[in-house]
Order: C-alpha cells, then structure tokens, then sequence
C-alpha cells in the first residue's frame, strides 16, 4: 500500500474526532463546558504533547 | 483510495469554520479553547510525522522528525507564552519547517501544515 495512504488511515481517526468535536460545538444547544473545564484541557493538552515532542527529540538525539 | 483522502481532507478544512468556542465564556477560556484546538492540530502534524517514519521504508527520515518536533515544541512555547499575535509566529514556524524539509517529505507534510494554516487563520478572526 502507498505509504501516504497508510498515514492518512492512521490518521483518519484523530481526524474523524476532531471534526466530530468541531460540529458538537457548534450546536447552540450541547452543554456549555465551565472555564474550569476548558482551562484543564488546556493544561492537558500542552503537557502531553510537550512530554511526546521530548520524548521524541530524546529518540533522535543525534548524540546519544 | 486518493478519493478518500481528498475527502478526509476537505472535511478536515470545513471542520474549524464550523466550530466555535461555546458562548458565555471568559475572554481567557476562549483564548484557551482556541489554542487547545491549534495545538491539537499541529499535534497531527507531528504525529503524522512520526507514523511517516515507521513506514517500510520510512516516508520521513529521523532527522526530519527531530525537525518536526523541534518545530513543533517551539509552536506550543510560542502558543503558551504569547496573547496576541501568536498565530502568525506559529504560522511562520510551519512555513519554515517546510522549508527546511527535502522536497519529497515537504509534500508529505505540506497538507497537514496547511491545515494547521486553516485554523491559525479561523482562530485569527
């Protein structure tokens, strides 16, 4: 199989969620979430993807 | 199989022009709510990357996924520690990184950096 098209399939999950998560929003009639809510997602979302980019950049240290 | 691509794409694109932040939130929680959906799309981009370079033979190279997290890490220190203008250091940051790749792993990449582009540009508005 085309190694683009492998990516794209394994992507399409995140993908599908965040377009799922984008119409949710945009109903006037979901939940509001409380700025508590949002503020917790937020932290969460910045310390995971920080600890993967580190992660990652320890994989590729060059110098290791 | 390119015709499901283009249409994972396409709704990827109309996605961010339909999402808003929920209303009768504090100016800060929707500044959050958009940097949480930004960081979540170059999340993609990175992700991508490293899946690209597990690929039999990789897509992208080792040196090339360093980049894109550099990149990346940089993005999200930028997103965190500015209030305003953020979005065009971002999307500079990408456009440099794109640069910065060989041609076959820029055109890789380049639709996920126009994508994270697309939502730089909606949540800019």
């Amino acid at each position: 199989m085309n190694p683009l098209i492998s990516i794209a399939i394994q992507s399409i999950p995140e993908i599908i969620a965040l377009i799922r998560s984008a119409f949710t929003k945009a109903n006037p009639d979901a939940p509001v979430p409380p700025d508590a809510e949002i503020h917790a997602a937020y932290l969460a979302a910045i310390s995971d993807t920080l600890a993967k980019d580190a992660a990652i950049l320890a994989a590729t240290d060059p110098n290791k | 199989m390119k015709t499901l691509l283009s249409l994972v794409l396409v709704g990827f694109v109309l996605a961010p022009a339909c999402a808003k932040a929920p209303p009768n939130l504090t100016p800060q929680s929707v500044d959050e709510f958009n940097k949480t959906r930004v960081i979540k799309s170059i999340d993609i981009l990175r992700d991508t990357a490293v899946i690209a370079n597990g690929t039999v033979p990789p897509t992208i190279s080792s040196a090339s996924i360093r980049r894109v997290a550099q990149a990346h890490q940089s993005a999200v220190n930028v997103i965190v520690a500015s209030a305003t203008g953020w979005q065009a250091t971002v999307a500079l940051g990408l456009d440099e990184l794109l640069t910065n790749l060989p041609a076959n792993e820029r055109a890789t990449l380049a639709p996920y950096v126009a994508l994270a582009k697309t939502l730089l540009n909606e949540v800019a508005r």
